[in-house]
Formats: structure tokens, sequence, C-alpha cells
């Protein structure tokens, strides 16, 4: 089967500091991947380069086949993204906002409307569609995020710490999102820090440390034994110290 | 006013569409450039109105700008019969304040930060994103200069030769031209001798400075001046003009008929139109592409250098930073005084937003002060400082004073 985006030989450096190494992976029509590593281990660099926000890299992406280089534009038509910091034009509605992602994105302003309408509903967020979003929380700021990233219907959806700032309705509410996506075939690349949500959504496990792929596999390929926990892995592969311990000093 | 903009920059849609640009993409882009440029916070001048959410930025701007020309007609009215050499000092004022406006405004209202993570993953073409980026800078420098101009446009007309007011708007062009062009060189110039991360410390340097001319030439440069004084200023006085691009933009007008010092008038006049042209072509084959490419890069590596830097500074300062903690320890009992200095110490060192808003009232005081007491009266510093002493408003004014860098710094 031919990957839908197959990553090979990255490389990514800022001055002297390596943030991605060699990286290689293959990600497949339908798939969840949680990408998961600690803080600063290359996750969100990843993730722009794969929706073509840095594009002085080493290496090749390829996506349906193609360079990514020369086809960012059918790529990008065809993406979703949901970025990890809230970053919206806050000074616009949420209306005034998502009408300009579905025009960027060359859709007709009835199906704006209506899916839109429906989005924000689902959210919850009808009431504040014509209030700026300078006045909204950062869970309120993180549903427009999402809408925003959806309202096109994208194929390819990477979605960077989606449940930042979000009550526990609105995560349930995601997580039945993400099952529902990816019913209708879409591909999600999920990164996020919150295991017990990766462990559940994710078909396959992604883990970088230090800009390298440590692991890629199954929950049941990445098990030790069984019933080992996403944290006890990301720990053990991680090599973090003994949690306990690190904590005793911390109160002394 | 904005449908009207939009659809004056969308007339040349087959154009636009020639230079490889989608025109919708395009329409959609600048439509939200130009609500977020009337609901910006507004800049340093207006600080105070940013709680009113009320007041279109925009259109607040323009009114600044529109006052500000009031004040470029002086030396149209003080040199009456060199026409030439009165747009030239009109025009050099002029260029100063683009220069200066342009310069710590250019980042924030151009180079949004957040574009990177709105714009670019969607499927916009590089041509789209260009044009797009032109199209505003064009509207962003109409909006602030055309106001700015409009009162020496129309004076011009009347104090010298009606065919100047025709020839106004052409010279205007190649003066934002040359301010461009300076504006690029301060950019390149700052990124060339600071680091990526020192970047937006600079430019708020420059936001400080700016922030205190307007306050000199609003409240304080009116009342010194000397208006009989000005009246017996000759050309001759300021030959070194002639050297200055702003004189040979000027030298423009002799061409129809406006009188000038200088017999070689004409050759200034081709240089005043070819040295404009020239820098836009150097802008736009040279220092624009390297500009662009920096000012992506100042976001992408700002977080990273931030971090190497701060982790080089620190080793480097060891333990020598402990003496703040023995001054917050020695100046204040108790625990709570103690955090507070600190607290106060660290934040007033170290915030941006603090010292945008603090440091230029701190510089605003003495000004203010000075201007009040000492230039307007004919005597000495100290006789005047004496008689300033002796006037009962003095100590009200010292506490109102006071209190304004006080407020300034809290609110």
């Amino acid at each position: 089967m031919t990957p839908l985006l197959a990553i090979q030989q990255v490389s990514k450096h800022y001055a002297s500091k390596t943030v991605l190494d060699q990286i290689n992976l293959d990600i497949y029509r339908g798939e969840i991947i949680g990408y998961i590593g600690p803080n600063g281990a290359g996750k969100s660099t990843t993730v722009k380069i794969l929706t073509g926000i840095i594009q002085d890299y080493e290496g090749t992406v390829y996506y349906d086949g193609q360079d990514i280089r020369a086809h960012l534009a059918e790529l990008k038509q065809k993406l979703g993204y949901v970025p990890e910091l809230a970053e919206l034009y806050e000074m616009l509605t949420p209306k005034e906002y998502l009408y300009f992602i579905g025009k960027l994105h060359h859709m007709e302003d009835a199906l704006i409307e209506e899916r839109m309408l429906n989005m924000m509903a689902s959210f919850d967020m009808t009431p504040h569609l014509n209030e700026r979003m300078d006045s909204f929380s950062k869970g309120m700021r993180q549903k427009v995020l999402l809408v925003s990233g959806l309202l096109h219907n994208p194929e390819i959806i990477f979605l960077d710490e989606p449940l930042s700032g979000l009550d526990a309705n609105a995560v349930l509410l995601v997580k039945e999102l993400l099952q529902v996506l990816k019913q209708q075939g879409k591909t999600i690349f999920y990164c996020s820090h919150m295991m017990d949500v990766v462990e559940k959504v994710s078909d396959r496990i992604v883990l970088i440390n230090n800009g390298q792929l440590i692991a890629n596999g199954t929950m049941q390929e990445l098990r030790a034994h069984e019933n080992e926990s996403l944290e006890t892995i990301f720990a053990r592969l991680t090599n973090a110290s003994n949690p306990a311990l690190q904590m005793r000093s911390f109160t002394n | 006013m904005n449908r009207f903009i939009l659809f004056i920059l969308l007339l040349p849609k087959a154009l636009w569409r020639r230079m490889g640009a989608d025109v919708e993409q395009l329409k959609a882009i600048l439509r939200v450039r130009l609500l977020l440029d009337g609901r910006r916070p507004m800049g340093m001048s207006f600080r105070k109105n940013q709680s009113n959410k009320k007041v279109n930025t925009a259109i607040a701007t323009s009114i600044l700008s529109f006052l500000f020309g009031l004040m470029y007609l002086l030396p149209l009215f003080a040199m009456e019969q060199q026409a030439v050499m009165a747009l030239a000092f009109n025009y050099s004022l002029f260029l100063v304040m683009m220069v200066l406006m342009l310069t710590s405004d250019f980042v924030n209202v151009l180079f949004d930060a957040r574009d990177k993570y709105i714009l670019l993953p969607r499927p916009i073409s590089s041509q789209t994103l260009f044009l797009s980026k032109m199209l505003h800078i064009f509207v962003y420098l109409t909006r602030s200069m055309v106001p700015m101009a409009l009162p020496s446009w129309i004076v011009v007309g009347i104090l010298f030769n009606y065919k100047m007011v025709f020839l106004f708007p052409f010279v205007l062009m190649l003066l934002m031209a040359l301010a461009l062009f300076f504006v690029n060189g301060i950019y390149l110039l700052i990124l060339k001798l600071m680091p990526v991360n020192k970047f937006k410390d600079a430019l708020n340097s420059i936001q400080i400075l700016f922030s205190i001319i307007i306050f000199f030439s609003m409240y304080i440069g009116p009342r010194l001046i000397d208006f009989d004084a000005i009246e017996q200023i000759k050309w001759s006085h300021f030959a070194w003009m002639q050297y200055l691009p702003t004189y040979w933009l000027a030298a423009i007008y002799a061409w129809v008929g406006a009188s000038s010092p200088y017999a070689q008038v004409w050759l200034y006049a081709i240089l005043g139109i070819t040295t404009p042209l020239l820098c836009m072509v150097l802008i736009t084959k040279y220092l624009s592409p390297s500009f662009m490419q920096k000012m992506v890069a100042i976001d992408a590596a700002s977080s990273v250098q931030a971090n190497e830097t701060l982790a080089h500074k620190k080793q480097k300062k060891g333990n020598n930073s402990s003496w703040v903690y023995q001054l917050a320890n020695r100046l204040n009992k108790s625990k709570d005084a103690q955090a507070a200095f600190l607290l106060t110490w660290w934040q007033t060192n170290r915030s941006r937003t603090f010292k945008i808003k603090v440091l230029p009232s701190y510089a605003m005081m003495p000004m203010y002060i000075l201007g009040m007491f000492f230039l307007k009266e004919q005597q000495s510093i100290s006789e005047s400082i004496q008689m300033a002493i002796k006037k009962p408003s003095t100590p009200l004014l010292l506490i109102y004073m006071t209190s304004y860098v006080f407020f300034n710094a809290i609110t």
C-alpha cells in the first residue's frame, strides 16, 4: 500500500541546534497517528514541515507519491491544521474569521455558512458567533481553531495539542469527533502530551525524542509487558528518571 | 470606507490575475487586513483610547496624520520666496516622520506573526501573498501619508503656483519610495548589528523615540518656536540642503515655475526622479528578498536563539546577579517587600510593554518642564529655576507630572 504521506530523511536545524535528525515515517490513509514526545523533542517542527509552514528543511516529504515541495498547494487544499498556540485574528468575530478561512479554501458562501453554524453549534458556540475573539477564553478560542481547521472538510488533519484549554465536556466531544472523522476515512496526525487520549484514539503511536524517532507501532507492539500504559512506555523509552525519586527531592 | 478601498484595489483584477494572484483569496485577505487595521489597538500617541473599541484606528491615525501635516506648513509660510527650498524643508520633515512611523509600525502592522499559522497552511500561492502584502503596504502608506500631505498639497497651490498641485501626488509617491528605502535600510542595519532576538527591542527603542518626538512636536514645539526669527531665515544659511534627496525632490517643481536659488536646479530635479526609482529597484531586487527572509526567520529562530542567549548570559553572569537579591534584602525587611522589590526590578528591566509605556513619560517630563519654565523666558537657567520655584503653581505641576509617570506605569 502506498503511504498517503511519506517522510524520508527529514532534518531541520536552527543555527547550531538540530531539531529533527533524519526522520523517516510513513502515514497511511485513514490512520490516526499519535505523535508524542517530551517538550522540545521536535513534534511541532515536524507538523510545521508537513503543513508547509517550514519549507527550508533537508530530506523529502511525499504526499500521495509526489514531493510536497513541488505540490504544496495541492497538499494545502486537502489539509486541515489546528496549531498548538491559539493563533487567530482575535480582533475578528468567529463568523468573520471562519468566513475568511472558507474563502481561502474557495468555498461557496452558503456552504461556509451552513458548516460554520453546524460546527459552532456542536461546540455550544452559537451565542458567541458575533463577538470579537479578544474577549474569549482559551477554550473558546481552541473551539474556533478546531472549526477553522475542519471547515473545508480536509482529507488529512494535523492536530497539535487540540485539547489545550478545553473543558471536560469539550474534550469528550473532540474525542468523539476524532472517531467520527476516522469513520469518514480521514487521516489524522495527532500531537499531544495527554497520553490517555492518545492511547485511546490512535491506531499507531510514534515517539520522538531529541529529534529522532525512537518508537513507531501499535500499543500492542510498544508494550514491554501486558497492561503497560502509554505513560509508562513513554517514560521507559525516553529514559525519564524515576518520578517518585524526583518529586521527593522537589519537596525536600 | 473599507468596501470602497477594496473596490479600488481590485479594479485591475485582470492585471492581478496575470501576475499569478488568486483574486478571490486576495479580496478575502485584504478585507480582513482592512478590518484588522481599523480594530487594532492604537499606537503610542493614542494609547489611552485602547479601551474604547468603537474608535476606528485607521480613521484616528488619519486624523493624527492630518494634524501633523499642519505643522509641516511652517517652512512653506516662512520661506515663501524660495518655493523649492521651502518644499525641501517640508519634505525633510515629512520624510523623517514617515520613516519613524513606518519603522515603528511596519512589523506590527505588516508582518503579523500569526500569519504564519493562519495563512501559510492554506492553499495560497506566493504571488497572492506577495501582492496582498504590497497592496496592504500601499493602503497603509496612503492612509497615513495622504492626510499628512493634504495641508501642504493645498497650501502649495495657494502660496506658490497652482500647477504644483498637479505635480504634488507624483512627488509624494517618490517620497514614499525614499521612505520605504530608508525603512528597509534601518531594518537591515538593525538585523545586521543585533542578534535576531534583539530586533524587537531595537524597534521598541525607536517607538519610544518616536513617541517622544510626537509629544515634543505637539505640546512643546509650538511653544518654543520664535516666529519672528523664522521669518529672518535666509536660504543661504542652508546651502547644504542641496545635497539632500528631499531638495532634489523639491527641485522637480522648478519645471512648473517654482523659484529656486540654484541655476542647476534641473540637474537636481533629474536626481529627484532617478534616486527614488533607483531606491525602488534596490528594494525589490536586493533589500526586500533578504528582508522578507529575515522577517520569517525572526519568528522561527527567536525562541531557539533567545533560549541559547539566555543560557549563555546565565553562564557568563554566574552568581553576579545575586547582588540584586542582596540589594532587595538590605532595602527591605519583610519577605513580602523583598519579593515585591525583586518582581518590580525584573519587570521594569525586562518587560517591553512597561518600557514602551513608561520610558517616554520619563523623557517627556523634563522636556515639558524645560519648555514651560525655562526656554520661553529670556533668563539664565539659574534665574529661571529660582523664578519657577517661587511660582505657586510649580509644586502642583510637579505633583501632576510625577503622577503622570506613576499612572503610566501602573495602568
